[in-house]
Parts: structure tokens; C-alpha cells; sequence
């Protein structure tokens, strides 16, 4: 009979325990793991999409707004620039793509932006990945009231080729506010990007230009340009052209860099989090060393028992340590399911909030270190409780009420 | 030679009063191999304590214990433990068999702790012992008496050359007990161990053909008796 077998038995035998102190190790495992992977693959999401662009050239405002409302389709728009900032960036030898979008309104809180078909046929929103459009649909025509659809919005709002859509007015879905009389026919849905593109209704740029409701000014604005440099020194020279010399326009570069800003002003919360996961863990430690330390008399006839047979302290020692670690590893174990169901929830709110996907099941070092981690705590909380047992007084244990 | 040879042992315990009490004071005592050997003695006269010394549960304070060519009173305590595991078999009085095990597998433990697990050897053990029908139950599950053959079992699982048995009939009825004592009388002649019984029960004293009074060997004891 294994050392093992003695603490599967012993881990029988206080059930209860068994399961409380698991328990608490569980949640302490799986908020470990949810922090940490929670927090990289959304720092890693958030710095690098990009949408396959360097820079972002908007009205006047943060770097910030501007990158969160023409890339992710977050936040309020600054304000509109005009078709000449957009004409002129766009004949600068150091861009190579420039494609003007322009957003204002929302079909069933799922943005609708104008674009032209440049953002589909001459970036890659990752590399050697271009938005695709899936079988069976098209591209708009850029002449035509005609949308594609990205896989989410289109997924959520039920629509495919041949569906048909009159957008409101506004960037937020409010069923009172205006709705266009303009109606467009979905002609496809885009492939899965996992990126926010896909929560988005892509609309002819003179769709959105010329919406009934909106001013005629419009007509000859957009909301901001997304632009493809040719180097990245060009980002350097633009920063000083827009951002320095000039006081009109915003020129968004690095895209990641700035979003990283977005996420370094909340890094007291990562830390507060992460601190609360490792006084959880320490707590676990401490229920298991109280829980055994506490059972210990109770268990002093059964330890001299199998002293009397024979087992030698050290034995005794290690099923007890051993026991320990079990408790942990069984925490760990029910830890990876609550890990699951949190990061599933949590990846399901990042999707629907920002189109950003979040993999649960991605591999994370923090599955293999905490796991290590919280094993060794749970084996050095049961050393007090095996000392306990090691010093057990053979004699007078037998003499002991059973 | 004698298979258990103890000269000039002698144990003492502090009370809690602080005074320092002999229980053990033997000048000499033998045990031939295969030997059946009752130990008589009152209640509270060092039978226990002289048990745990032979098996090195105890070590006494002076003296030697040997068993067969080993000094066991002059071995470290990893060393007694091992040589208790696999050369001593012992039987308390209250069988002392553990609750989370079945009978099965309280004698496969036995067995784990000597290093050797032999299945069909503790299966055969079971048979032998009238359990064969009995082999997953629990201690809980099972009488009395069941329990006590249990334990005679797994006294015998490593072949040991000496069993000690600690008023082994004390918790069982009068045929209970009478059964239990035919059983281990003859489990230890069929595997060829000594067998020392110590009792306080004169009819068990009276099943065995050497009787050893133990305040005749134990000056502690018989001076403890006098004073009483």
C-alpha cells in the first residue's frame, strides 16, 4: 500500500475538511489564474490591435479618444475633420494607405461606419489577414445603399446577405431617437477578425456622409482617417507636423503605445488585485495548516497505530505533508474550473463591450507556476501539523481514547 | 539461543508529581524460538510497558533486549521501526485496527510498513482466520470478535518471529475469547513465531503450558506488589 493510498485515505476520512479546505485553495487557484491571464491577453488584445494601422489622424483631442473611437469603436467621436485634411494626408509620400471612416449612427447599439473599400482590400488587420467577406456575400458597392456586416454584429442582429437595416442616429442604440429613412441591404458578413471590426456595420463613406439628418457640413467631413505609414521615422515627422507645429488635428502614433497609457492608469488595480490573490492564497495556506493542525488530536491514536505497525516517523511525516499538498492539488484542480467560468464570463463581456476575444483555454505560464506555487504553500502549511505527528509519543498515543 | 533474551532491564517514568517511578526492573528473561509463553500480572504492573520495550516502541533506560542476534534496546529509532514492522507482530487489547481501512486492507498496511506487500498472503491470512467472506468491510461492519481475528491477522502478515499479544482476549466474551486465544495460539505454531501473552486472566493463563509470573522477573513490580 502506497504512501499515496494512506493519503487518499486519510483525505476519505475528513471528508468534510477535506472538501472545505480544497475549496478555499480552488478559489484562491482560480482567481490566480483568472487575474493574471484576464489581464495579459487583454494588455496583449488591447496593445496590439491595431486594425492593421500605425496612426490615427482625427479632430482635436487626446490621442487616446481618438484611437478608442476610429479603432476600437469606443468612445464619443472628438469631432469631424475635413475632406481636404483628409485628401492632403493621404498625398503625403509617408503614407501608404489612408482610409477615411466616418460613424455617427447605430443600428441596435451595433456602430455603423462609413468606409471605403480600401480598408478591406489594402490592409491586413494582422499579419497576411485581410478582412474577408464569407461565401456566399460581396463587398458594397460604394455607389449603392449597401452594408457588410461584421461576424459579430451580424451574428447578434441576426443578418446576412439580404438583410436589410435603417440606422438611428447616434453612436448608443436609444429606440426613441431618430431613424433614418435611409435603409441599406446587407450583401455580406465579414470573417471572424476577432478584432472590433467585428462589431460594426460597414456602410459606403457617402452613405454616413450624406445620411438624412445629418448636416450638410457632413457631407464634406469624416471622423477621422486611419493611416498606414510607409516607415515608422514618417510617424516621428507627422507627430511633429499635427501634434507640435500644428493646433487643428490630432495624429494618433503609436497605436499600441497609446492604448498601453489607456492601461498603465490602471495599474493600481492589477496590483490590488493581485495582492487580494495573494492573500486568498495565504489564507488557503492557513485554513489547511489549521484544519490539520486542529484534526491532529484526534488522529494521534490512529498515528501511533500505524507507528506500533511499524511506520517510521519520517512516514508518518510525509503522508501528512503529502496530505497537505493533496488538499492543494485537488484546490487547484476544482481552481481550473472556476478559472474557466470566470475567464469565460469575463471573455464574453470583453466581446460584447469591444469585439475583443479573450482564449480561456490559451496556454498562460501562470497555469504551471501558480499551480507550483499554491502546491508547495498547501505542502508547507501541513509541516506544522506533520511536526505535530512526527513528535507523536507511540505509548501514550495507544493509551489514548480511540 | 533464546529468540528474546532481556538482562538487567530497566524502565522508570516521571510522575507528575516530578518523582521518578521504576515500572521495570527484569534481571533476566528468555524466549525460545516457536515458544508459547503467558505472562501473568495485575492490572498496572508494567505488562504494557514491558511489550513496548521488546518491541522498541520504548526504549528502557539500562539493559539489553536482544532478539535473535539483534540488540534492538541498542538500535536508532528508524531501525526498531523497521525491525518491529517486519520480525514483531502485535495484538492489543482493544485490536486497534484502522477505521477508514477494511480488513483487507488494515493487513496490506501492516504489510507496506515491513516494505513487502503480498496480496494473497493477506487474503490467505483472512481465510485462515475465518474471514474470508469478511475481506472489505470495515472494522465498524464487523464484530467484536471479527475484529480481534483481524487483528491476529495482521499481527502474522510479515511473517514475524515474535508476536507480541496485549490481553488479547480482554474486550471479547468468554467464547469469543476462548476462540480468539485457540486462533492465535495456532496461527503463531502454523507460521513457527514465539508467542508472549501477557494477561491478567487466569483462564487464559491456564490455556498456556509456561506460565511466567511477571512480579517473579520484574523486582519493580514485585516490590510495588508487596507495598500494596
Amino acid at each position: 500500500m502506497s504512501l499515496w493510498r494512506i493519503v487518499g485515505k486519510s483525505l476519505r476520512q475528513h471528508g468534510l475538511a477535506t472538501v472545505l479546505t480544497s475549496l478555499s485553495m480552488a478559489l484562491a487557484a482560480g482567481l490566480l489564474f483568472s487575474v493574471w491571464v484576464i489581464r495579459d491577453q487583454v494588455h496583449a488584445a488591447l496593445t496590439e490591435t491595431t486594425g492593421g494601422f500605425d496612426a490615427v489622424l482625427g479632430a482635436r483631442s487626446s490621442k487616446l479618444q481618438l484611437v478608442l473611437n476610429a479603432i476600437f469603436h469606443l468612445e464619443a467621436s472628438p469631432a469631424n475633420i475635413e475632406w481636404s485634411d483628409y485628401e492632403e494626408i493621404s498625398r503625403h509620400p509617408s503614407i501608404a494607405v489612408a482610409v477615411p471612416i466616418a460613424m455617427g449612427d447605430n443600428y441596435r447599439g451595433f456602430r455603423v461606419v462609413g468606409t471605403v473599400p480600401d480598408f478591406f482590400t489594402r490592409t491586413e488587420f494582422a499579419p497576411s489577414r485581410k478582412y474577408r467577406v464569407r461565401a456566399g456575400g460581396r463587398l458594397f458597392d460604394p455607389t449603392l445603399r449597401e452594408a457588410v456586416a461584421g461576424s459579430f454584429a451580424a451574428q447578434k442582429l441576426k443578418l446576412g446577405p439580404g438583410g436589410r437595416l435603417r440606422p438611428y442616429h447616434g453612436l448608443n442604440f436609444d429606440p426613441n431617437q431618430q431613424q433614418h429613412e435611409e435603409e441599406y441591404v446587407v450583401v455580406g458578413v465579414l470573417e471572424p477578425s476577432n478584432t472590433p471590426a467585428d462589431r460594426v456595420i460597414w456602410i459606403p463613406l457617402e452613405g454616413v456622409q450624406k445620411m438624412g439628418g445629418h448636416s450638410e457640413k457632413a457631407a464634406a467631413e469624416v471622423s477621422a482617417v486611419l493611416l498606414k505609414l510607409r516607415t515608422p521615422v514618417a510617424g516621428r515627422n507627422l507627430d511633429m507636423l499635427y501634434n507640435k507645429q500644428g493646433s487643428r488635428l490630432t495624429f494618433a502614433w503609436p497605436i499600441g503605445a497609446t492604448v498601453a497609457e489607456l492601461l498603465n492608469r490602471f495599474d493600481w488595480m492589477e496590483v490590488v488585485l493581485r495582492q487580494l490573490t495573494y492573500l486568498i492564497a495565504i489564507i488557503s495556506g492557513l485554513s489547511i495548516l489549521a484544519t490539520m493542525y486542529n484534526s491532529m488530536s484526534a488522529r494521534r491514536r490512529q498515528l501511533a497505530i500505524m507507528r506500533a505497525l511499524g511506520a517510521r516517523r519520517m512516514t508518518v511525516f510525509r503522508s501528512i505533508v503529502m496530505e497537505a499538498a493533496a488538499i492543494g492539488a485537488i484546490g487547484i484542480v476544482v481552481g481550473s474550473v472556476i478559472y474557466f467560468v470566470i475567464t469565460s464570463a469575463a471573455a464574453n463581456v470583453v466581446r460584447n463591450q469591444t469585439g475583443i476575444v479573450l482564449w480561456p483555454f490559451a496556454w498562460h505560464p501562470i497555469f504551471c507556476f501558480g499551480a507550483l506555487g499554491l502546491l508547495a504553500l498547501s505542502a508547507v502549511a501541513g509541516v506544522v501539523p506533520a511536526l505535530q505527528a512526527y513528535r507523536t509519543d507511540v505509548a501514550a498515543g495507544l493509551a489514548s481514547e480511540g | 539461543m533464546p529468540l528474546l533474551e532481556l538482562v538487567e532491564v530497566k524502565k522508570s517514568y516521571v510522575a507528575p508529581d516530578g518523582s521518578r517511578n521504576c515500572i521495570l526492573n527484569i534481571s533476566r528473561f528468555e524466549l525460545e524460538e516457536a515458544a508459547q509463553v503467558a505472562l501473568a500480572g495485575r492490572s498496572g504492573s508494567g505488562k504494557t510497558t514491558l511489550l513496548h520495550v521488546i518491541a522498541g516502541i520504548s526504549v528502557p533506560d539500562s539493559g539489553s533486549i536482544k532478539l535473535g542476534e539483534v540488540e534492538v534496546s541498542a538500535l536508532p529509532e528508524p531501525e526498531r521501526d523497521r525491525l518491529r514492522a517486519r520480525t514483531i507482530g502485535y495484538i492489543f487489547q482493544t485490536f486497534n485496527l484502522l477505521p477508514g481501512y477494511s480488513a483487507l486492507e488494515n493487513i496490506l498496511l501492516a504489510m507496506s510498513f515491513a516494505g513487502h506487500v503480498d496480496s494473497r498472503r493477506a487474503e490467505m491470512l483472512l481465510e485462515r482466520v475465518g474471514l474470508a467472506d469478511r475481506m472489505k468491510y470495515r472494522p465498524h461492519q464487523l464484530s467484536t470478535g471479527q475484529q480481534q481475528r483481524v487483528a491476529v491477522a495482521r499481527a502474522l502478515a510479515n511473517r514475524p518471529k515474535l508476536v507480541l499479544a496485549d490481553e488479547p482476549t480482554g474486550n471479547l466474551d468468554e467464547n469469543n475469547g476462548r476462540e480468539t486465544l485457540t486462533l492465535i495460539r495456532e496461527a503463531c505454531s502454523q507460521d513457527g513465531a514465539a508467542l508472549l501473552c501477557v494477561s491478567h486472566d487466569p483462564s487464559v493463563l491456564a490455556r498456556f503450558e509456561r506460565t511466567v509470573a511477571l512480579s517473579e522477573i520484574n523486582r519493580a513490580g514485585a516490590a510495588a506488589e508487596q507495598g500494596a
